[in-house]
Order: C-alpha cells, then sequence, then structure tokens
C-alpha cells in the first residue's frame, strides 16, 4: 500500500491529478457545447475570390491582430471545402498576403497557447504555461500594454473566458495560465479599453452565486469604479459608448449560440468603440480571438471545428470591411498552434473530405499567417512566432521592443 | 465502482483510447518536451476522455479492476 502511494504521488507530481467520481462511465461533465454545428447557413463565403486590393498607404494608424486557436492550414482548407469548395477562398484566404508561422515554445516543439500567446503579445519565447513573461519569470512588456502607453485605444475580443490563456498574454503576467483571479485583476488594472468575452465567475466575489474566486473582491464593482461600462446583454453593448467597456456575457466561456453575440458583432462593437474620438485619436490595437477552434480540435470533433473556424472567419470579415473603409488599419490572421494534428486524404470533389486526427493534443506544424493593409507585406514568407509582435512594433514605432519591465 | 478520473494538460498527448485496458505502469500519455510520460497509477479500463476547455486538461475516467 505504502509503494502504491508513493507511486502515486510521483505520478502526481509528473502533471497528473486524480479524483474518484461517483458515476460511473462518462461523467458528461466536461463536455464542451455541442449547437447544430452542422447547420452553416449563417456563414456567407465570399462572392469573390480574388484578392483583397494591396493598400499604397504606409502608415499604421490600427492593428486588428486574429488569433484563430489552434487552427491550422488543415483547419482552413477543410471549413472552406465545406462552405466554398475546392476552388473558393474564405475571407482570411483573400488577404493578400500569406505566409507560415512557426511556433515552438521555450521548452518544447510542441506549445501551449500561454507559451505561443507570449511570443506573438511580448515577442518572447516562454515555457509552456507561462503568461507573459520568460521562464524566469521576467515580466516582459506586451504589444498592447506598449500601445496604450503611447495613447492608443486597446481591446481583447474572445469567445473563451477573458482571463484564459490567450488573452491574457496581451494583458497580464503570471507564472501561470491557471492563475484566472489574479489575470482577471490584472486586465482591470491594466485600462484594456474593450474586454469583451466569458469568464463573469472570475471577477465576482466568492459569495456571489457562480464566483470562482476565493476572496470578497468584486471586481465587477473595481471595474465600475474605474470608469469602465459593464455589460451582460448585445442590448446593454448596444448602448456602451464610452472610453472603457468590460462585457462578459456568459460565467464561463460563450456558449456560441443566440443570443449571445457573435465574434464577428463583437468585433464591429469592439471597433466601433475603439475608433471613436477622441478615445482613437492615436490609434487603436485589437486582438480577436475564435478561442474554440482548438476545443473542438481537442475534441476531434470536425463539425464544431468547421462551425468555429466560419464563425472566426465572419469575424476577420468584420475587421477586413473596417480596414477597406479606413486604410490605416492592418489586419493579421494567424494561429496559436494546430490542434488535433489535422489532416485530410481524400476529398472526391465533395464538401465532406475524409479526415484524420493524429492527436487529441497540440502538434507542432507551421501555421498560416495572413495580412491585409499597410505594412502587410512585412508579414510575407516564414517567420517565428515571436517575430510578429516585433513587426507590429516596428510599424506603429513602439519601441525598445522587445523589454522587460524595470 | 467507482470510476478514478485522471487529469493532464492537454497541450499533451493522450496514449489511450476509450475501451482501453491499461496496466499500472503503462504510458497513459506523451509530453510535448522530451522523454516526458506520464504513467497510469492503477489498473483498469478507459470508460471516457473528455476534453475540459476551462481548465485546458484532458479529463480520463478509468474503471478499476476489481
Amino acid at each position: 500500500m505504502r509503494k502504491w502511494l508513493r507511486r502515486l504521488t510521483v505520478t502526481a507530481l509528473a502533471a497528473i491529478v486524480i479524483t474518484i467520481v461517483a458515476s460511473p462511465g462518462a461523467t458528461g461533465k466536461y463536455a464542451t457545447p455541442k449547437g447544430n454545428n452542422r447547420d452553416l447557413s449563417f456563414y456567407r463565403p465570399p462572392i469573390s475570390d480574388s484578392p483583397y486590393p494591396r493598400t499604397r498607404a504606409k502608415r499604421v494608424k490600427n492593428v486588428i491582430l486574429c488569433i484563430g486557436d489552434g487552427m491550422g492550414l488543415s483547419q482552413v482548407a477543410v471549413s472552406r471545402l465545406k462552405v466554398a469548395g475546392r476552388h473558393g477562398k474564405l475571407h482570411m484566404e483573400r488577404m493578400p498576403v500569406a505566409g507560415l508561422v512557426r511556433t515552438h515554445s521555450g521548452n518544447s516543439l510542441v506549445t501551449d497557447s500561454a507559451a505561443s500567446g507570449t511570443a506573438l503579445a511580448s515577442g518572447v519565447k516562454t515555457h509552456n504555461g507561462m503568461i507573459g513573461m520568460t521562464p524566469d519569470e521576467r515580466v516582459h512588456v506586451t504589444i498592447m500594454e506598449m500601445a496604450h502607453a503611447k495613447g492608443m485605444a486597446t481591446g481583447l475580443v474572445v469567445t473563451s473566458s477573458i482571463t484564459h490563456a490567450t488573452p491574457a498574454c496581451f494583458a497580464a503576467h503570471v507564472p501561470s495560465r491557471k492563475m484566472e483571479t489574479q489575470i482577471a485583476e490584472q486586465l482591470i488594472a491594466g485600462g484594456v479599453n474593450v474586454l469583451l468575452g466569458g469568464g463573469r465567475e472570475f471577477f465576482l466575489p466568492q459569495s456571489a452565486p457562480g464566483s470562482a474566486r476565493k476572496d470578497d473582491r468584486n471586481l465587477i464593482a473595481e471595474a465600475e469604479a474605474a470608469g469602465y461600462t459593464v455589460v451582460e446583454t448585445v442590448a446593454q453593448l448596444r448602448s456602451a459608448r464610452h472610453r472603457r467597456v468590460l462585457g462578459l456575457f456568459q460565467l464561463e466561456a460563450l456558449t456560441t449560440e443566440p443570443p449571445e453575440p457573435t465574434l464577428a458583432q463583437l468585433t464591429r462593437h469592439a471597433i466601433g468603440i475603439l475608433k471613436q474620438r477622441p478615445l482613437g485619436t492615436k490609434g487603436f490595437f485589437l486582438m480577436v480571438e475564435g478561442s474554440q477552434i482548438d476545443w473542438a480540435c481537442h475534441d476531434n470533433d470536425l463539425d464544431a471545428m468547421v462551425r468555429q473556424t466560419l464563425l472566426f472567419d465572419q469575424a476577420v470579415e468584420a475587421a477586413i470591411d473596417f480596414a477597406m473603409r479606413d486604410r490605416r488599419t492592418l489586419v493579421i490572421v494567424t494561429a496559436d498552434h494546430e490542434t488535433g494534428g489535422l489532416t485530410f486524404t481524400d476529398t472526391n470533389d465533395g464538401p465532406d473530405p475524409k479526415v484524420n486526427w493524429s492527436t487529441k493534443g497540440h502538434s507542432g506544424t507551421p501555421v498560416p499567417i495572413y495580412a491585409f493593409g499597410p505594412g502587410a507585406e512585412r508579414f510575407e514568407g516564414v517567420c517565428d512566432n515571436t517575430e510578429i509582435p516585433r513587426r507590429i512594433a516596428q510599424l506603429l514605432d513602439l519601441r525598445p521592443f522587445p523589454q522587460p519591465t524595470k | 465502482m467507482k470510476d478514478v478520473i485522471l487529469t493532464i494538460e492537454a497541450t499533451r498527448d493522450v496514449m489511450v483510447r476509450v475501451g482501453d485496458r491499461i496496466q499500472r505502469g503503462e504510458t497513459l500519455s506523451e509530453g510535448t518536451a522530451g522523454p516526458d510520460t506520464t504513467t497510469c497509477p492503477i489498473s483498469g479500463t478507459i470508460t471516457a476522455i473528455d476534453f475540459d476547455p476551462k481548465n485546458h486538461e484532458f479529463a480520463i475516467s478509468i474503471r478499476p479492476e476489481a
């Protein structure tokens, strides 16, 4: 018995946590939302396959960075086959500049969202699980914090909890992605102008129903005291045009089902707030994440993956719509990593290819990057994920970058 | 018999499938950083593998051998 316990302890230290449940078989507790993933009628493919025009303007005023969590080349290709056929394109594929991004983390060929998000936000490699700091726990400033310091407006829009790894990397610094209560505190303290997503549980005091906090801090009240308009519904969001908006539409992640706003609607609202004067006079930096592509791929659920990728592509379309009119906005679309090791081997000219998932975890394959707008040509070719915020910093004249905090 | 649930960070690759019989000490998952495997602390049958998006973990349910 003692030997068994010792082995159990050693194993637990090696990243396993063990619990015993009363009910036999599948718990169902962890199941990701299962809506009607085969209904793709919400999506309108592009009316043209021709590339969006290259922009002659040189000066970049605004940047919209769209991240498809877990979205590799096959995720894009299979989604396109479903709705646009083998000769069609998604909106992101119409962007005139394309390339590939290497994603390895500081301690692994296969990154997680925390390490990759840190690379995309701070321009440095770190270990899997770490947010906004190098492996020695040295905090590095993020591109969003640099933009904020320059007087630009900033925003984060996601379908996960707003405290999840990817959004956290742009405005928080903690040694573990699991420290979501601390991440929530840092998001509010950092003064990000627009925060839209799920995760209300991390903002409510422990006495409130559904709270995930272990203390009495009420971050909703603290946010309001700091000048945020806090909204929980689409109707409330429509009337929120203030310089700081905190939209938390679920206790946990978004369901991505009505009556919730779609990621595209959230993106349009965020742009509408960030561009207004005087807030957006010096430009804005907005990060938009299609968070649940990754989750569908962890479940090896093809229909859910396609639906989440198309919801993300709708948000990309919204970003491009604005950038086409504005002419000073750079839109970048990429992924933090690929999830599922997805490939397809036979399409039979139809919309349903035969797909193969090689893992339920992440893979280390490069991910695509697409760019549109002034400076887009800087993202052509093959680059490391740490290069992306460095090039954005150069285009926005944010220097020095990367840099540790003092 | 109560199931035992093992949770494993989801960046890792799960090396078992539902229905597999696994012996104590056999590999349950492979890590992403070199020779980094987790082994199963009990013998039994895999009854479910669920992804927990909130914590970005796999929850592996095992029915222990009697």
